[in-house]
């Protein structure tokens, strides 16, 4: 099981700040992102796009980081702090 | 240590604070980045940041890590507000010491600018004709 969060615009397109899934073996930020595309019907674009960052327990990581049981991934949209 | 906190920061203490603590400063050298009152042709009301918890933190202290490794500097500290804030208001602060004054402007230049970057921070502007997350660097 792995926490998700989403932040900002990707938060009000998905409808909700964060959701528990379950990863299956060695799955990657990128496969996590299609699934949870097609299971709360978001496009995947929305999740899976050359804008977004990623991050996994508070570190910036690729699409293709390998998760394990227990990580925070986190959706972060372009950043616009400062 | 970095801050980043909902309430008001004052500039003037703030330096007078850092540079205190080490007799070596011959520099310090700050960036206020201040909420204006139009963006993209609109009128602006205010902003809301919104940040994430914990990873934002932690980004914002290896930014002043890195900076210190990466330039000359003697000191320096960040701090950028979160929720609401209106016109005129200041949303960020950063200030670089140092013992002669170059260095300390290039590390306050790249503190800024990896901060936009890299720190999971996101702003809401309000403007008069509705709410939009920014999405770009200008």
């Amino acid at each position: 099981m792995v926490r998700v969060r989403f932040f900002a615009s990707i938060k009000e397109k998905v409808g909700k700040s964060e959701i528990e899934a379950y990863i299956s073996g060695s799955e990657t930020v990128g496969v996590l992102m299609g699934r949870i595309a097609d299971e709360y019907e978001v496009k995947r674009e929305v999740l899976i796009n050359d804008t977004l960052l990623y991050a996994v327990n508070h570190n910036h990581v690729k699409s293709d980081y390998l998760l394990k049981d227990g990580d925070e991934v986190a959706v972060l949209p372009p950043l616009s702090g400062g | 240590m970095p801050r980043l906190q909902r309430e008001n920061f004052d500039v003037g203490k703030e330096i007078c604070a850092l540079t205190s603590k080490n007799q070596r400063t011959g520099a310090a050298v700050s960036f206020l980045g201040v909420v204006r009152d139009f963006s993209r042709g609109e009128d602006i009301e205010k902003l809301d940041f919104e940040h994430y918890p914990g990873m934002a933190e932690k980004q914002l202290e290896m930014l002043e890590t890195k900076a210190m490794e990466k330039f000359d500097i003697l000191d320096c500290l960040i701090i950028h507000r979160t929720g609401v804030i209106t016109v005129n208001e200041n949303i960020v602060l950063i200030i670089a010491i140092s013992m002669h004054r170059r260095v300390a402007f290039r590390a306050c230049e790249w503190m800024i600018n990896t901060l936009k970057k890299n720190i999971p921070i996101w702003k809401k502007e309000f403007s008069t004709t509705g709410k939009y997350w920014v999405e770009d660097h200008p």
